[in-house]
């Protein structure tokens, strides 16, 4: 209890100098009656010189005394502003300046810094100093960092808040750069809020903010300091591959430093689902940890990425792209020979390369097919039974890749060729022995249009022996990696659907040392990789990776804006993400890759070793905490309490005045409790949303539109209710700024000019929706209104105001063959009350969203015709008349569009086209 | 409340207060002759209704005068003589201003509103006897329907005025007239004296009432009350239950006094509370003026 008292100070402690004065106050209460009544009276003559017989008795009661004494005392020491856990007061004289971490690490300590900071902020206002605030990244896009400063307290603190951390390491260089820039001649007290890691050249950094003045380097707990997931790259011994499983990812932390931290890591589907959890101790002595998961095989190909529970940020999630789906490779090798010279056979060395990320089956062709591989390797094989390769070049044509290398047999099964992308001359090539006069050749730099552009070539690697192509007109075309000398290493040929592929060396040591280098291995994975992707093309352009998600500071998947320029292809081995690069899924066409944050960081060490002079800490537990409030409200709590009382007593001189005053103290009562239960409201409204499925809107304050929208809604319910399975419960209307959106699979939104403008939380409210899988309808509702396009009307103008801080995808005008024109009816055009109007839609949907567009927009006015229809059950649907077939077709429209964002691209699904176009030619 | 309407409500809770009460006839020992017919017998001959005697006819008298029933009874021809019946002239005086314009919760009417409606009961009762009304300050009486609603009307427009007391000086009052001051005659009781000193003048047939507050009688407070008069004066009184038997005692010393010095002048003194019906204080005053000899 000591303890406790000791921990509270006094900001003001001068004003306790005022309970003094409390004998006074005590003494002026008790010669201070109660106010008397005030009344008319017409013999108030006769009342002169009347003196009753006690002067002061019972004017208040000792205990009202000493209640009015409390409240004082409570005034006063509330104006004293007592704290608990008071900050200490910084050290140094002359401004203050605040370096925020914000990097990858700090997601995982923004809390701890962030309140430490604005603790800091407040304090070094309260002494009245300068206040500076530098992060230590740059924002999105931009390279250079920027101080802040000087700032109030106010700016101080919105600027922190606003500050969020970014998924990419901290740029010291950057930072040393600014602090040089911005250097004055006073020296500045500098706190470093930390997250604990040393992200490369810190103590550079250190020493600039040093040359400047003291330095506080703050950093967080043992226990607290990040966490990281990296890729498995640890290769389990022979025993330990028996039993563990395939899924693995590593969880690494800080080295130097004694860290023993339980984590579980989850592993997650789309949509989050959790396929695993599996929960570890992390110590520093045994790191990185690699983590286990236990999941069927056929659920593995789900798995979209793992994360540390409880942890934020990009180092507390690693996303995976088709690289991590396992594939099917079947290595046709009939003889069981590994067992005898398992070092020197073609297929063991292939399946040590293939291991770590596809599922490998040795068998004969014909089963291999019939277990549904999606790549079958030959290794050197120069004949095959007549049966087997049909078969096989069948499955090539319908989509399988079939990846061959050379060797003697095949170098000598020329006259019987089949099954491969060139014609290639008898016998092979040496390069080196005892009867060549060439020198051993060395692989050429990978072409751009080669799928391997961007692997580096290592110099050790020399080609001995190789099978030679027969020049032929589009050879190049064919060659994917070529010799030194410009003779094909590897070359590939489109066969239908299918792809085959051949390496005109061995796959073992037999030719050359390419098995034993680590291209090998990228090699076959870039091949495997094409594997199943239909458009697959030896032509592509590999050179650059455009981004498709990016991450923000805590993990969250966003769609990148437009400042971020895609990936060099040659970059991607050794991609770390920077302020231009943020971390996440980057691709082109059908591929994509993910890259995260843990893939080639280097291993972490916490910021040790500190210039001379840096006051390094940790984060207090406590945080200043101002019991004024608190004062305050107990203050007026007893003089409501005294208030009470005094209408008590007053009462009992009139009791009408007491019938009066109690009537209005219900009424404050009332009040009183009234805010309570309406949180407890939303709560229970929140509950009922989430339990069923309910048409939404946006309340836009136009009473009119409201009712309009509410009534269209409640009709295409009723319609949906009588036509299609889903049944809705109900019709909401939501506002933004308070209400939860992620409730509703779709929110209409009427525009109206009388639209009132959202704050910014509102806002970050709807864009959290739509990144999150929601879609919003936008309807200007003035198709008859615009002229060509839907540019310059009043709607359009409130609708462009309201999405201007929105990050709305590109969008386009709806495509002819688009889902939302067969999700449940076949629809040729999308009326509302008008029809002419085009309605847009997002260009390419963010993957995850099931090709949903997070906004669909149009000037059709649908609900205008749906509330037409209102509660005409059975409106003629069929009758002829132009009106009543427009109305038919927007309530058409209406189940197309919440089919559309119930179900995703489900009726875009192959299998109907015919079907489909049949109809459509009708 | 419009004035029409607040005169219709007075002439209202007068006419139902006077219901059960017959006419009032102030009983009189000496009247100024006059022409005017009423109900107040002479004793003498006279233009009126009641019979009076049979008189011997003389040669100067009017043959149409001459009753032949009698004058067939003997030889002597007779003359039916009546007496000679007149009226009293009453006239009336209401206190106003924010003295009289006071109710408290237990009141059912202000003072005022009591002395108005006593005012206009006394007024329609006294029509009932044939009595010629008027108001102190304005020489004419009547007994029509018009002087009535000038009377209420002149009732009504007392809450303006500020007279605590008759003025004697108003109007000299005609000789034999009936004079009836109503009000709280809370004023001192030397201004009250010279009041009615220059008021005993002109007339000896007067009555006083008295209207008071019941509060003003037992000053049923309690707490701390500042209380505030009609003259800015203001008394703070800590504990009213601790002086109210002292209150009382002046209160009633005064009341007392008021009612000695009407009596010193033979004038007719009734105290009315203004929670009390005004039923019970007409009939006090019809008890206390009425002569009784009403035609049968």
């Amino acid at each position: 209890m000591m303890a406790f008292l000791t921990q509270i100070v006094f900001m003001q402690p001068i004003i306790l100098s005022a309970l003094l004065a409390l004998p006074v106050i005590w003494y002026i209460l008790r010669v201070t009656p109660p106010a008397p009544k005030t009344m008319f009276f017409p013999a108030t003559r006769f009342l002169k010189g009347l003196v009753s017989e006690e002067q002061t008795p019972s004017t208040s009661p000792w205990w009202i005394l000493l209640l009015r004494l409390i409240i004082s005392a409570l005034i006063i020491f509330a104006l004293a502003n007592p704290v608990i856990n008071p900050a200490d007061s910084i050290s140094g004289y002359g401004p203050v300046r605040v370096v925020m971490d914000n990097s990858w690490a700090s997601a995982q300590t923004w809390n701890t810094q962030q309140d430490t900071a604005e603790e800091t902020i407040k304090q070094a206002a309260r002494e009245g100093r300068e206040i500076y605030v530098v992060p230590t990244t740059s924002v999105l896009g931009e390279t250079k960092i920027e101080q802040h400063g000087p700032l109030s307290e106010g700016d101080a603190l919105s600027i922190l808040r606003g500050m969020k951390p970014n998924p990419w390491p901290a740029q010291y260089d950057a930072l040393i750069q600014t602090l040089e820039e911005n250097k004055e001649n006073k020296s500045i007290h500098t706190l470093w809020l930390s997250h604990g890691l040393d992200e490369g050249n810190i103590r550079d950094a250190l020493k600039e903010v040093r040359n400047q003045g003291s330095l506080s380097f703050m950093t967080p707990a043992v226990e607290k300091l990040p966490l990281l997931l990296r890729p498995t790259k640890k290769s389990l011994s022979k025993k330990e591959a028996e039993t563990a499983s395939d899924v693995r990812i590593d969880v690494d932390g800080v080295r130097n430093a004694p860290i023993n931290v339980p984590v579980s890591v989850r592993a997650l589907a789309q949509k989050n689902d959790i396929l695993d959890v599996v929960s570890d101790s992390i110590a520093s002595d045994d790191l990185p940890k690699t983590l286990s998961f236990d999941i069927l095989d056929d659920l593995v190909g789900k798995i979209t990425r793992f994360e540390i529970s409880g942890r934020r940020g990009a180092g507390a999630l690693f996303l995976l792209d088709d690289q991590f789906k396992k594939r099917k490779v079947g290595i046709a090798d009939a003889t069981d020979s590994e067992n005898t010279a398992p070092l020197i056979e073609a297929s063991y060395y292939i399946k040590r390369a293939l291991e770590p990320f596809s599922n490998i089956t040795i068998a004969d062709p014909i089963t291999l097919i019939e277990e549904d591989v999606s790549v079958i390797i030959l290794p050197d094989v120069g004949a095959m039974p007549t049966e087997s390769l049909n078969k096989l070049e069948e499955w090539i044509k319908e989509g399988g890749l079939l990846l061959r290398f050379s060797g003697p047999n095949l170098a000598n099964s020329v006259n019987e060729q089949f099954l491969l992308p060139v014609a290639l001359r008898s016998g092979g090539r040496s390069l080196s022995g005892s009867l060549s006069w060439d020198e051993p050749q060395k692989i050429a730099p990978f072409e751009e249009n080669s799928p391997f552009y961007g692997l580096p070539i290592p110099d050790d690697i020399s080609i001995k022996q190789q099978v030679l192509a027969d020049p032929e007109q589009d050879l190049e075309n064919k060659v994917w990696a070529a010799l030194s000398d410009g003779t094909p290493m590897i070359t590939a040929k489109q066969e239908e659907k299918g792809l085959i592929v051949l390496v005109h060396t061995t796959a073992n040591t037999d030719w050359s040392d390419f098995a034993l280098s680590g291209l090998y291995v990228s090699v076959l994975k870039r091949i495997i990789q094409l594997s199943g992707s239909n458009s697959t093309s030896i032509n592509r352009d590999f050179t650059t990776l455009d981004p498709l998600l990016i991450m923000d500071g805590f993990g969250g998947l966003i769609s990148p804006p437009a400042a971020v320029p895609p990936i060099p292809a040659d970059k991607v081995e050794s991609f770390i993400p920077t302020s231009m690069n943020p971390p996440g899924l980057y691709g082109n066409g059908q591929t994509q890759y993910a890259f995260n944050i843990g893939t080639h960081l280097p291993a972490m060490l916490t910021a040790q070793s500190l210039p001379n002079g840096v006051l390094e800490s940790h984060y207090e537990q406590d945080y200043e905490l101002s019991i004024m409030p608190y004062l305050l409200y107990t203050a007026l709590g007893l003089f409501c309490l005294d208030w009470l009382i005094m209408i008590v007593m007053a009462g009992s001189g009139s009791l009408l005045l007491f019938r009066k005053t109690a009537k209005a103290s219900l009424v404050v009562m009332a009040l009183l409790c009234l805010s309570p239960t309406t949180a407890h409201a939303d709560e229970n409204a929140d509950i009922k949303y989430s339990g069923g499925f309910y048409l939404a809107y946006v309340k836009t304050g136009d009473q009119t539109l409201d009712s309009l929208t509410r009534r269209g809604l409640e009709s295409l319910s009723a319609t949906l209710n009588q036509r299609t399975s889903v049944e809705p419960d109900g019709v909401v209307g939501l506002d933004p700024e308070h209400d939860t959106l992620s409730f509703f699979p779709l929110i209409y939104w009427a525009i109206s000019d009388q639209q009132k403008a959202y704050s910014d939380k509102a806002m970050q409210n709807i864009q959290y929706y739509l990144d999150h899988g929601g879609t919003i309808i936008f309807d200007t509702r003035d198709q008859n209104r615009s002229t060509a396009s839907m540019v310059n009307t009043e709607n359009a103008k409130t609708l462009r105001r309201i999405t201007a801080s929105l990050n709305i995808p590109p969008i386009i005008p709806v495509p002819d063959d688009h889902v939302l024109g067969r999700a449940f009816y076949l629809l040729k055009e999308y009326p509302g009350r008008y029809s002419a109007g085009t309605l847009w839609v997002e260009r390419y949907s963010a993957s995850g969203r099931d090709n949903v567009s997070s906004v669909i927009i149009g000037s059709n006015d649908w609900v205008g015709s749906w509330a037409d229809s209102y509660g005409q059950k059975n409106f003629n649907r069929f009758s002829n008349s132009p009106d009543s077939r427009q109305r038919e077709m927007a309530m058409r429209f209406g189940i197309n569009l919440v089919m559309y964002a119930l179900t995703g691209n489900y009726k875009a699904d192959q299998v109907h086209i015919p079907h489909i176009l049949q109809r459509l030619d009708r | 409340m419009g004035i029409l309407s607040y005169i219709e409500k007075l002439r209202e809770q007068a006419e139902q207060s006077v219901m059960s009460l017959p006419a009032l006839m102030i009983k009189s020992e000496k009247l100024a002759d006059n022409i005017i017919y009423g109900e107040h017998a002479r004793r003498k001959s006279g233009s009126g209704e009641k019979f009076w005697q049979f008189r011997e006819y003389d040669p100067s008298d009017r043959p149409q005068d001459i009753d032949w029933r009698q004058s067939a009874k003997g030889d002597q021809v007779f003359i039916k003589q009546k007496e000679w019946q007149i009226t009293r002239k009453v006239f009336l005086w209401c206190a106003g201003g924010e003295s009289m314009n006071f109710t408290s919760e237990t009141a059912t009417h202000s003072k005022l509103e009591s002395a108005q409606i006593l005012c206009l009961s006394l007024t329609l009762l006294l029509r009932k006897a044939k009595e010629q009304i008027g108001i102190l300050g304005e020489s004419r009486t009547g007994r029509s329907e018009e002087t009535i609603g000038k009377i209420a009307q002149h009732l009504h427009n007392r809450i303006d005025t500020n007279e605590t007391l008759p003025n004697a000086e108003a109007q000299t009052l005609p000789r034999d007239a009936f004079f009836v001051a109503v009000g709280d005659f809370l004023s001192p009781i030397e201004d009250i004296e010279e009041s009615f000193k220059s008021l005993s003048k002109q007339t000896n047939n007067a009555l006083v009432i008295q209207t008071l507050d019941p509060t003003e009688i037992d000053l049923s407070f309690s707490g701390r009350i500042r209380f505030k008069g009609t003259d800015q004066s203001q008394e703070i009184i800590n504990h009213v239950s601790s002086v109210r038997s002292a209150y009382q005692q002046r209160i009633v010393a005064h009341v007392e006094a008021v009612k000695d010095l009407c009596e010193s002048y033979q004038w007719h003194y009734v105290l009315h509370r203004s929670d009390t019906p005004l039923e019970n204080t007409l009939k006090d005053i019809w008890a206390l003026l009425d002569a009784g000899d009403h035609n049968p």
